[in-house]
């Protein structure tokens, strides 16, 4: 009697593990509905800038601490782009001659170009530069620093490859006198702007001597922003201060410091002993943990925001089983994206239909993601004709099965558990899904080889993203549309979209684009994810944007700080 | 012995050569290479095109083959592979642009392609050549010239004799000796056929002014490049002139040609595994692969701060390993022997990562008191300290992670010298020095420790190659840049160099540290004969 109590309470036990584990709805078992609608009130992500205020007539002084998860191989964003290099020193130390509004609506704002023009026909770009701007030891910069820059780019013995490939419809560029700046283009490009935007500028006083590849001044950048840098403990921290004699607006802070730890349970543990006053990302768990921690939350903040990217599945439209689109479509309705989104996001992120980002005027807003809808799924498999003989059979057609293989990388825990969701609800439907997960480097053999049937993937993109690359049949070859997929007219349009510059234009062939990649499904759109920051409340316009902070709008009250400028606890 | 220590460190050279191959050739072998590595996780859409990825490997030799290059490239093949691009429609637009990279060195091999080839293959040669033309200053001669063709026959008449190196060199030495117009204007319809002389001629001892000269006229060729200021200084100018030796080590194939016995050498010199070679000759292991940093530097941040955690936590580890397992054999099955042993099983069966998060959230600070810092290695503003205050601070940090980098070898150890020592105090020898009226102390230690230490002290030798692999674990939980954090990466984003680097010192100890394990046996073990047996010998 005894021992069969005793296996009694580990069978309880064992069945009430189970049923916390089974996703953050906290109810239900798997395989029912769960609706994050319901839910979403204190994890909705707000639009980035939310809660902003004016910081022109604030008060100067104090230092704020932010965390850094990978330490940057360097601080040059030309040489190897690298998201921290870019986030650290981008239009915080260097700067480029034109910038985006991180916030809505981002647009393009001139920053050392003060004003610039664009040929009617799109192929010619003059940057009239600011005169009055000081590189950060002092010397006067003009148009000679920005031709030298272009000419680093050009140089093939530089490492700056991918900047290079940015720049490679230039035909030529020159600079008429110190503060002009010509470009002309081969063809017309509708990125050229954005790439202008990342591309910070170099001063040739300090990079013209010597191999810009291992040159000293990579980790000790002089640029011309509101920060200038004072000290790169390797291993440790990278340390800006104001730089007081800015072009523009001064910053307000005195200091920031980037401080890297790699592991994102230390960094929480040096937000929570004051070691760190910001953290751009928490995992999903720590969101959790922090949202039910009402003693952190009275001195931070939680702020959500989309980031633009989604994850998707996409399917080698050569394979027999997925040539048909009705059959792609059926699968997209036979995912519960919610329930996903539920049970691995703790709610905090978007299903998407289309690739451009949350709140980008070319997604349509009459476009909904398809609905979970079983029952129409089927229906449309039937008409392709995938059926059934008996429910619960695999379906057929022409004696062959529908079954295929997905792929994922192994990188992500999440990601093998959201393909194992998705098998048990294809499996309702008659469909056999077996799951193979690779090494990433494996991975993306196979995936660019076209040597898969279904694979998870995920982009990350800006604000403004060529998708030719993605969605055009040429690219099928080299390129990363990885499913092959052909579409007459959504080749004219991504070819037409990378050449038009009129934004009224653009927002309807976007439109257009987006309607088709909706009808035929080349891939699924899973989801957007959303980026959770933890942050002082103490820094006022820590607000997330995209791509990252707005840190010259940041400042402490002076009624908020502590010991050595430092948010108080 | 010295015959024995010296026949062992002889041995190690192609024991370390085997190594660095067999490494070389697997981690090749996986799949992924730098470039795409870099793409790691979620991929930027619309990211790298394929000429990129090529520059990139080329910077690396990524593009020579392992071990055996049977087709070395020199600018002759180069241009022969280009020409025959020239028929294929979709590689003719690269294929022409590559050409006029090459510049006046592709001449000697592209003019007499000029006969002998028509349709597209030929309208692509001489497009090459306009655009070569062009460089070397000669384009309005050619749009004034009837036709193309006569006019590049006519051209080499005269000029064939200048594209030798005899010339070439002359015409340097004359740049050297004084800033001479002419021979500049030579030197321009060269291009990049002076290339080879004008390098030399840098790696010879100029003045400033003479270097000034012939890295003005590199860069006249070149279209970019370091530059000499006026106002550089000795230290300013040795850097330009080396990233231009660095630069040409990464470029010649491109222009030079291999002559017969170069070609035969060639077929190992350009490989991947002779390229490492030869840096490594120069103790140089080259630049990492994935933040470019070149690997001495790097390794003297990080291999230190190892070696001090390492030495540390053996030093742990052993110093309190012996005592106790000598101390659990003493008094075998008592209390003290009990409790002992349960409390190592305890904390052998602990985890790294567990025991390390638990140590940070109850004594750093987070949720307990802040007796010890939170990870890293030194303070905040520790630069200004005294020595002595800095030496304190940097223990402290070091604490805990020594703490959780030794405690599972203690219980391991202290288990293994428990077992020895018991092993040894059965003996025979003991009992007799017991019954000659040697002293307890004198009994234990200095008999029968000797000998239990023995296996002890095999396994420290292994010890040495782990002191540099650092821990993965503790290091990143602690926040410690150290070697096994970096390693880890490494592997991660396929740094080849670094992995190179670490698996060739990882060698070289593995071997000192048995031979010094060997030698100390030997030291406390007489019976043990390292030089062979000895004639009349049993077992």
């Amino acid at each position: 009697m005894r021992r069969l109590s005793l296996v009694g309470v580990v069978l309880a036990l064992a069945a009430g593990c189970l049923r916390t584990a089974s996703g953050g709805c906290g109810g239900p078992a798997v395989g029912e509905p769960c609706r994050c609608t319901d839910r979403l009130g204190s994890r909705a992500a707000l639009p980035p800038g939310t809660g902003l205020v004016d910081a022109e007539t604030a008060p100067r002084g104090g230092t704020a601490v932010v965390h850094v998860e990978v330490e940057p191989p360097h601080l040059l964003p030309l040489l190897r782009p690298d998201a921290w290099c870019e986030r650290i020193v981008l239009h915080d130390v260097y700067e480029a001659l034109v910038r985006r509004d991180p916030f809505p609506p981002h647009d393009i704002v001139p920053e050392l170009a003060e004003s610039f023009d664009v040929s009617p026909d799109g192929l010619e770009l003059v940057f009239h530069l600011r005169r009055d701007v000081r590189w950060h030891d002092g010397r006067p910069f003009t148009s000679d620093d920005v031709m030298f820059t272009f000419d680093t780019i050009r140089d093939p013995a530089v490492m700056a490859a991918a900047a290079r490939a940015h720049f490679e419809t230039v035909e030529r560029y020159d600079a008429p006198d110190p503060a002009t700046f010509r470009m002309t283009l081969r063809e017309p490009s509708f990125l050229m702007l954005q790439h202008l935007e990342s591309t910070t500028i170099i001063p040739r006083h300090v990079f013209g001597h010597g191999d810009i590849n291992t040159h000293s001044h990579i980790r000790q950048p002089i640029g011309t922003g509101p920060f200038r840098f004072v000290g790169y403990r390797a291993g440790r921290e990278v340390v800006l201060e104001r730089n007081d004699e800015y072009w523009g607006p001064p910053a307000r802070l005195d200091r920031i410091v980037y401080r890297f730890a790699r592991d994102r349970a230390l960094a929480m543990q040096m937000l929570r002993r004051g070691d760190v006053d910001v953290l751009p990302r928490l995992t999903p768990a720590q969101f959790e943990q922090v949202a039910s921690d009402t003693d952190l939350l009275g001195t931070h903040e939680l702020v959500n925001m989309l980031a633009p990217g989604f994850s998707f599945i996409v399917y080698n439209t050569r394979r027999a089983q997925f040539r048909d689109a009705r059959v792609r479509q059926a699968l997209t309705m036979l995912i519960d994206r919610e329930t996903i989104l539920c049970a691995l996001e703790e709610c905090l992120g978007e299903v998407v239909s289309g690739p451009f980002p949350v709140g980008h005027p070319g997604n349509d807003p009459a476009i909904e993601p398809w609905p979970f809808d079983p029952t129409r799924a089927r229906r449309l498999l039937d008409e392709a004709g995938w059926r059934q003989e008996r429910p619960g059979d695999v379906r057929r057609r022409a004696g062959n099965p529908l079954r295929f293989t997905l792929l994922i990388p192994a990188v992500s825990t999440n990601q093998h558990r959201m393909a194992t969701l998705i098998q048990q609800d294809l499996l309702r439907a008659g469909i056999r899904v077996d799951l193979h997960s690779l090494d990433w480097s494996a991975f993306m053999e196979r995936v660019t080889e076209h040597d898969f049937d279904a694979a998870t993937l995920m982009f990350s993109t800006d604000w403004e993203t060529d998708y030719f690359d993605l969605y055009h049949s040429s690219q099928c070859q080299g390129g990363q549309n990885y499913g092959c997929w052909e579409n007459a007219e959504a080749d004219d349009l991504l070819v037409e979209l990378r050449r038009e510059l009129d934004p009224g234009r653009r927002v309807q062939l976007e439109r257009r684009l987006h309607q088709i990649l909706h009808d035929e499904q080349p891939i699924t759109f899973m989801l957007a994810r959303v980026v959770t920051s933890l942050s002082s409340r103490s820094i006022r316009n820590a607000r997330p944007g995209i791509p990252w902070y707005d840190e010259r709008r940041w400042f402490i009250p002076p009624a908020d700080r502590g010991d050595g400028g430092r948010p108080r606890r | 012995m010295s015959s024995f220590v010296w026949r062992r460190l002889w041995s190690m050279v192609p024991t370390l050569v085997g190594i660095t191959i067999v490494t070389f050739i697997l981690i090749q072998l996986a799949p992924g290479d730098p470039v795409t590595i870099e793409l790691e996780g979620g991929m930027r859409a619309g990211s790298v095109s394929a000429r990129v990825v090529e520059d990139f490997r080329h910077a690396f030799f990524l593009d020579l083959p392992l071990l055996v290059n049977l087709h070395p490239m020199d600018v002759e093949q180069r241009v022969d592979r280009r020409v025959a691009d020239l028929g294929h429609s979709r590689r003719r637009a690269e294929a022409i642009t590559r050409l006029q990279g090459i510049g006046g060195a592709a001449l000697p091999y592209l003019i007499p392609r000029i006969e002998g080839t028509d349709g597209d293959i030929h309208d692509g040669v001489m497009h090459a050549l306009a655009g070569i033309a062009e460089r070397i200053g000669m384009e309005s001669e050619l749009a004034s010239a009837s036709q193309a063709e006569v006019f590049w026959r006519e051209y080499w008449d005269v000029y064939r004799l200048d594209y030798t190196p005899g010339r070439a060199h002359r015409l340097v030495r004359r740049l050297v000796r004084r800033d001479d117009p002419l021979a500049r204007a030579e030197l321009r319809r060269l291009d990049t056929y002076a290339y080879t002389p004008l390098i030399e001629a840098l790696d010879q001892g100029l003045d400033a002014e003479q270097t000034t000269r012939i890295i003005t006229m590199l860069r006249q060729v070149r279209r970019s490049g370091p530059t000499v200021n006026a106002d550089d200084d000795e230290s300013a100018r040795a850097d330009t002139v080396s990233a231009w030796q660095e630069w040409w080590r990464r470029e010649r194939s491109r222009y030079e040609p291999l002559g017969r016995a170069g070609r035969i050498t060639a077929v190992v010199t350009e490989t991947q595994y002779a390229k490492w070679l030869g840096r490594v000759a120069t103790l140089s292991f080259g630049v990492s692969q994935r933040d470019g940093r070149p690997i001495m530097a790097k390794l003297a941040e990080k291999l230190p701060v190892t070696i001090l955690l390492s030495i540390l936590s053996v030093l742990m580890a052993y110093g309190l390993a012996i005592p106790l397992g000598l101390r659990s054999a003493l008094r075998r099955g008592a209390w003290s022997d009990r409790v002992t042993t349960l409390v190592l099983f305890f904390i052998y069966s602990l985890p790294v990562f567990w025991t390390a998060t638990v140590l940070i959230q109850g004594v750093c600070g987070v949720s307990g008191p802040a007796i010890f810092p939170l990870g890293g290695l030194v303070s905040d503003g520790a630069e200004q300290w005294s020595w002595w205050r800095r030496g304190l601070d940097l223990a402290h940090h070091l604490v805990l992670p020594v703490v959780c980098l030794s405690y599972v070898s203690l219980a391991v150890l202290s288990r293994y010298q428990r077992g020895a020592m018991l092993e040894v105090l059965a003996q025979d020898y003991v009992r007799t020095a017991r019954a000659k009226g040697l002293s307890r102390f004198r009994v234990i230690v200095h008999h029968a420790l000797r000998n239990a230490l023995l296996p002890v002290v095999t396994l420290l030798g292994l010890q040495l190659p782990y002191m540099i692999s650092g821990a993965v674990i503790v290091e990143r939980i602690f926040n410690i840049p150290g070697m096994g954090l970096e390693t880890f990466e490494a592997i991660r984003s396929h740094d080849y160099n670094w992995i190179m680097a670490v698996v060739t010192l990882t060698g070289v100890l593995t071997m000192l540290g048995i031979l010094a394990s060997d030698i100390v046996y030997a030291w406390l073990d007489p019976r043990v004969r390292l030089d062979g047996l000895d004639e009349g010998e049993a077992t």
